[in-house]
């Protein structure tokens, strides 16, 4: 790799850096600035509550479209294979919970828990896969 | 799929992250072919190839079983 092309990816670096800091910012920031509103009297803030606290996320699912573009086709195999996985537990945690609401065992889950929970196997499933690829047969 | 790709690289003392500069991979990719869990597309198996001025045979062979 020559220096320019070093200096390029650097650079390159260091902006996907900033954006990804900026969007944890953003994830969680505007939740909060959203919680504030949601607890309001008027509709239209309790509504501007709701747009503000989801749009939290956008900053943050663009910089991992992103990511997941920029990375060779190895890296997105990895993404793919990761998301896969958690999106088929992420259906299995939603069904059974439903049927464990349904069945009168548990309570209806609080939605905020559901999709951290459902974040953190996606970060656990991108480090196994990543482990399952890296480490010898 | 086997393949030679480690062989060819350590012949030539790259190193992975060089061979990955070189066909404009992640080391991490180069690792998991070398390990053979990652098969590359075609694209990328013929920049190998040119990297190590051989055919493409000449680093993959399929598994005989």
């Amino acid at each position: 790799m020559d220096i320019q092309s070093a200096n390029k990816q650097f650079r390159r670096n260091v902006r996907g850096f900033y954006a990804w800091l900026g969007s944890l910012v953003a994830a969680m920031v505007l939740p909060l600035v959203g919680v504030r509103l949601i607890d309001a009297d008027s509709a239209s803030a309790r509504a501007a509550g709701v747009v503000i606290a989801s749009l939290g996320w956008v900053p943050m699912t663009l910089v991992i479209i992103a990511i997941v573009r920029a990375g060779d086709e190895f890296q997105r195999r990895l993404h793919l294979v990761a998301l896969g996985f958690s999106f088929g537990v992420a259906m299995l945690m939603i069904s059974t919970l439903g049927w464990l609401v349904r069945a009168g065992f548990v309570d209806y889950p609080n939605l905020n828990l559901l999709w951290a929970a459902i974040a953190a196997v996606w970060v656990v499933s991108l480090f196994l896969v990543k482990r399952y690829y890296e480490r010898n047969p | 799929m086997k393949n030679r790709l480690r062989e060819l690289r350590s012949a030539r003392n790259w190193s992975q992250i060089e061979l990955g500069a070189r066909v404009g991979v992640s080391r991490q990719a180069i690792i998991a072919i070398e390990t053979g869990r990652f098969d590359p597309s075609l694209p990328l198996a013929f920049k190998l190839a040119k990297v190590f001025n051989v055919s493409i045979e000449d680093i993959f062979q399929a598994d005989d079983k």
